[in-house]
């Protein structure tokens, strides 16, 4: 049982409870997983971290550029081992999680193949067309594998390519656009996948970290904008990207975007009054920015829950119109 | 399944299905009567998922008023020790205040608390003058804050910073900021993380016995605070030379220590059902391995081969382990989706294969056919993400082509070849063409092929005569490969 819920009945219940029946509600409320589950995990965290080192091995390997190897070496080398990734997952392909596994390796292997390809013709070093032709190719094998950690690879893969496509001037580019961008439609995908075929495929924490980073790379530019004092066209799309998204999620009653949002409108706002009253070193403005801070984030929390309790409200009316 | 033996674990989907879930369970066993429910609404809400959410915003909020609030508290107080202590203590009473008396204005009580601590810990700075002492009167601080501050974040961050605080104290105390010997950072390490790691066992396994007590939440903050610390804290107990990646050669496998430690947290999360700090655990041991990663020192050919036998290794017990364990994801497929699924994972290997030769084979061509030309460089070098060791390169006519073109796009510039084979901008009658990229608005950076030469490992030394870079040049794409590089007279170096 989540122990958030169990403190909290156990606050309530304590009263009610004498101390003869602490055993029982204790053997109840099962706040430690069994012994079997927590076996299943260490098996299945060894067996995942067992690949995860295999592959840092492969890597760490061609990153050492051999030269006793020789150049068809390597590519033997790291065609073979994708390879063999691929024999296994069709040997016992996803769901079975020899399957998963077995391709979670050929991606890492896709990735390293495409970057012993750039060391051995010096095609420049960490080139955002790598991490792009790895996500490209690597899709198939993502979807495949129909595994949340897989996605968590890919996503991370493409993330890594948006990153270093982005120059480190990029405010006057929309770069950053197309990265918050990806990352939302990306969000959408993650959402929906994990309505149609569950936590396994698309996990939840997946989802909201798609959202989380779409929003940090968005507070980001609108804060950047405000410190220089600028209104480029990027920082105003982001803007309407936020609004935009503040009001599909109003449609679609979802919490977690609108408290994303707050946390960067806050951030954004913070930064607006700093530029604005441009900050001396008096004490007594750094302290009130701070009260700012709490204040904004006081009135945010309160809109939050009670539009929170009015969706729950609605929803409760809504199923007791539909049962008989 | 009856209901007298349903579990409420059976199926714990939501909060709310799980505090009905035990509920029924508690009457159904006679331990509580059908009349008990809850009634508190305040509980009622923080039984609601969406609490979560709530109190992530709180607790940033807090943490960036804090920094507002320490400024502020350093600006007010910049040499006075007594009134920084007097400050800080005020703010910490004060957050002992708020989170006791108003629990709705946590914010403001992690803003105080936070800042309090900043400020009395840099008065514990200027006022003793060991580094261990220091570590010590930080400890003892987060000790009674544990106990004292009624508000979960407050005390798990309590729990971590006293951990953070007893490495340090061990580490200052006994072998300093350096490494010292081997030996006694290695049982320095164990001193310190063995006794959080059985601290944080024996809360887990004892919980039934703090449960039904006062304790429980700060027993219960306690252990969150120090599985996050045995995934992040161990940084706290590196050798120096570790944060300017230039250990020596066993310190490079020190960030492996850390990455232990982070498994066991990730396993300790599981046990409480800490899904969230599952994750935030596992995101600790995939950044100890990054380091290590990027650790200089122990040949990356080392590395690769102790990964590659504890990569074994963890496969090995998982097979041991995987025989009493229940089948994982047994939906057996049938036999036409399972030959389709085959089928389809071969297309997509194939894929790969094919984008991946077909690049080499065009590369491999230009080579063996293309100009030898010759380019003006001048060299760095870092590591990549997951190529290794490189040069970075720059080329004298980069500024050249810099000046001709300024708008982002790819243009071809004509080439003049010395007798030598070193190349220049030359004038528009050159037949040959080089194919060259703008990238980059402000300034305009060109691109030539590539930015970087990689080379073995432990060969740095050997291209620092470089002068030259070696490409062939294809005379229909205009597309130069980089090839190797030479000294100044032209010779190559290998």
């Amino acid at each position: 049982m989540n122990r958030d819920v169990l403190d909290e009945l156990l606050d309530e219940l304590e009263p009610h409870l004498p101390p003869e029946a602490h055993d029982e509600v204790f053997a109840l409320a099962r706040p430690v997983r069994p012994q079997r589950e927590v076996v299943l995990f260490v098996t299945q965290l060894l067996r995942l971290s067992g690949v995860a080192s295999i592959v840092a091995a492969v890597i760490v390997f061609v990153a050492a550029n051999w030269s006793m190897l020789g150049v068809l070496g390597h590519f033997i080398l790291v065609q073979s081992l994708l390879a063999v990734g691929i024999a296994i997952a069709m040997w016992r392909p996803p769901p079975h999680a020899v399957g998963g596994y077995a391709l979670l390796f050929a991606f890492f292997m896709t990735g390293v193949a495409f970057a012993l390809y750039g060391q051995t013709y010096q095609t420049g070093a960490d080139p955002y067309q790598l991490f792009f032709s790895w996500a490209f190719l690597g899709l198939p094998l993502a979807l495949f594998a129909r595994w949340g950690v897989v996605w968590a690879a890919w996503l991370v893969v493409l993330n890594l390519g948006l990153v270093l496509w982005i120059p480190p001037s990029a405010l006057g580019d929309w770069k950053e656009l197309a990265t918050i961008l990806a990352n939302l439609a990306l969000w959408l995908l993650v959402e929906r996948a994990n309505d149609r075929f569950g936590a396994h495929v698309a996990p939840k924490w997946l989802a909201q970290l798609l959202l989380a980073y779409a929003i940090v790379i968005g507070t980001g530019v609108l804060t950047v904008a405000v410190i220089e004092e600028t209104v480029p066209p990027q920082a105003v799309a982001a803007g309407v990207l936020a609004a935009l998204l503040a009001g599909f999620s109003l449609y679609r009653r979802d919490l977690a975007p609108l408290v994303g949002l707050a946390c960067g409108a806050i951030v954004v706002s913070t930064a607006a009054i700093v530029r604005t009253l441009e900050i001396d070193a008096n004490p007594l403005t750094v302290f009130l920015i701070g009260v700012w801070v709490l204040a904004a984030a006081a009135v945010a929390t309160a809109g939050l829950r009670r539009l929170h309790a009015l969706w729950q409200s609605q929803s409760q009316e809504q199923s007791q119109e539909q049962s008989p | 399944m009856s209901e007298q033996s349903r579990s409420p674990n059976d199926s714990p989907t939501t909060e709310e299905a799980q505090r009905a879930q035990f509920l029924d369970a508690l009457r159904s066993h006679e331990l509580i009567g059908p009349d008990v429910a809850i009634r508190d609404p305040e509980a009622k809400a923080a039984l609601d998922p969406a609490k979560n959410y709530f109190g992530a915003l709180e607790a940033l909020a807090g943490m960036f008023a804090a920094s507002f609030f320490c400024v502020a508290g350093f600006l007010l107080t910049p040499d006075s020790i007594a009134g920084q202590l007097g400050l800080g203590t005020v703010w910490l009473a004060l957050a002992y205040y708020i989170y006791r008396a108003h629990p709705s204005f946590a914010p403001t009580g992690h803003a105080m608390s936070i800042a309090g601590q900043l400020l009395v810990g840099y008065v514990f700075t200027r006022l003793l003058g060991s580094l261990w002492g220091i570590a010590f009167a930080v400890l003892a601080m987060q000790v009674v804050l544990l106990v004292l501050m009624e508000n979960l974040f407050a005390r798990v961050l309590a729990a971590f910073a006293g951990v953070v605080a007893w490495s340090l104290l061990v580490r200052f105390a006994w072998w300093g900021s350096d490494s010292g010997t081997m030996a006694a950072a290695l049982v320095g390490w164990f001193v310190i993380w063995v006794p959080v790691l059985f601290a944080t066992q024996t809360l887990i396994s004892t919980e039934r016995r703090w449960l039904f007590t006062p304790w429980r939440p700060v027993a219960r903050a306690a252990t969150t605070g120090m599985i996050f610390a045995l995934a992040y804290g161990t940084w706290a107990s590196m050798p120096t030379q570790l944060f300017s990646g230039s250990g020596g050669d066993w310190l490079a496998l020190w960030p492996l220590l850390g990455a232990s430690a982070g498994l066991c947290g990730t396993i300790f999360a599981f046990r409480l059902r800490g899904d969230t700090l599952v994750i935030a655990t596992a995101i600790g041991v995939v950044a100890h391995v990054s380091h290590f990663y990027y650790q200089l020192g122990t040949t990356l050919l080392v590395k690769s081969g102790l990964m590659l036998l504890v990569g074994a290794s963890m496969l090995a017990a998982a097979n041991l382990l995987g025989e009493t364990a229940p089948t994982e994801r047994a939906v057996p497929p049938s036999r036409t989706v399972h030959r389709r699924n085959a089928w389809a994972i071969l297309a997509a290997g194939l894929l790969v294969a094919l984008a991946l030769n077909v690049s080499i084979y065009k590369k491999e061509k230009t080579i063996r056919t293309g100009e030898v030309i010759f380019l003006e460089l001048q060299p760095v070098d870092p590591r990549s993400i997951m190529q290794g060791d490189y040069m970075s390169l720059r080329f004298t006519i980069m500024g050249r082509l810099e000046q001709l073109e300024q708008e982002r796009g790819v243009y071809f510039a004509p080439l003049a070849v010395d007798d030598r084979g070193v190349a220049t901008i030359g004038g528009p009658s050159e037949t040959r063409r080089i194919r060259y990229v703008i990238r980059g608005d402000r300034p305009a950076e060109a691109w030539i092929g590539t930015n970087a030469y990689f080379f073995e490992e432990g060969k740095r030394d050997r291209y620092s005569d470089a002068r030259y870079g070696e490409f062939r040049l294809d005379g229909e794409s205009g597309e130069a490969v980089l090839v190797g590089l030479r000294d100044a007279e032209l010779q190559a170096i290998e």
